[in-house]
């Protein structure tokens, strides 16, 4: 199917991939479907574009690229919304905010990580309590 | 809204295994004490708020910035923080 974007005019994509959160994203509840554009993708940062408007878009990353033990506890509340059968149906993605200084910095929100089941495709995002965010392990700069 | 007054050291419970117990007023400052089974959630309030306010800013992000970032990421010369992290 064809959709409307603002930052990368139409674009194609396949339908049987779109993510449905039914709460959409903090802040934006009205827009409930997204995909991510993986064939965009460059390192560990992916593009999650809004199907249904063209101007909401956000970069996410992939934490396990970055950390191969980025774990995220879940409560059964979460799993159920998810409709998965259990961890191993979800994964996870992580909403980076763009500041605009040299050289450029990004901010993670480990805070309100995106859960995925990649199997129903159905995502939410996740509020955490301090103590339960996960410290993600950048690797350094060379 | 229920509204119940409490008198410090006193407790409230809601539901089968959640209470709430005034354990200290200071100030403008109450301290509550929350039991929960380990499956209830508990969260301060302004925690979704922040990350509202993150997402709104998130998503102000422009078409060149993921090849800007990725590039930036490649010659290891991106500064990287996380939110939550103290």
């Amino acid at each position: 199917m064809k959709i409307k974007t603002s930052r990368f005019g139409d674009l194609e994509i396949d339908g049987g991939k779109i993510l449905f959160l039914p709460e959409g994203v903090l802040g934006f509840p009205a827009h409930k479907r997204y995909i991510l554009l993986d064939d965009d993708r460059q390192g560990p940062f992916i593009w999650l574009q809004a199907v249904d408007n063209p101007e909401l878009a956000f970069i996410v990353i992939d934490p396990l690229a970055l950390d191969e033990s980025f774990d995220v506890r879940l409560y059964p509340k979460d799993l159920s919304e998810l409709k998965a059968d259990g961890m191993r149906d979800v994964s996870f993605l992580v909403i980076v905010t763009v500041r605009r200084e040299e050289p450029p910095c990004i901010i993670l929100n480990m805070q309100g990580p995106l859960a995925i089941n990649h199997k129903k495709l159905v995502g939410k995002q996740l509020v955490l309590s301090s103590h339960d965010v996960p410290v993600l392990l950048v690797p350094q700069a060379s | 809204m229920l509204i119940l007054t409490r008198k410090l050291g006193e407790s409230v419970q809601i539901g089968d295994g959640v209470t709430v117990s005034v354990l200290g007023i200071k100030g403008g400052h109450v301290k509550l004490g929350i039991t929960a089974p380990p499956e209830t959630q508990v969260l301060r309030d302004e925690l979704a708020r922040g990350i509202k306010e993150i997402n709104l800013k998130a998503s102000r992000v422009a078409g060149d910035d993921l090849a800007r970032l990725a590039s930036s990421w490649d010659k290891g010369m991106l500064k990287v923080e996380g939110t939550g992290e103290d």
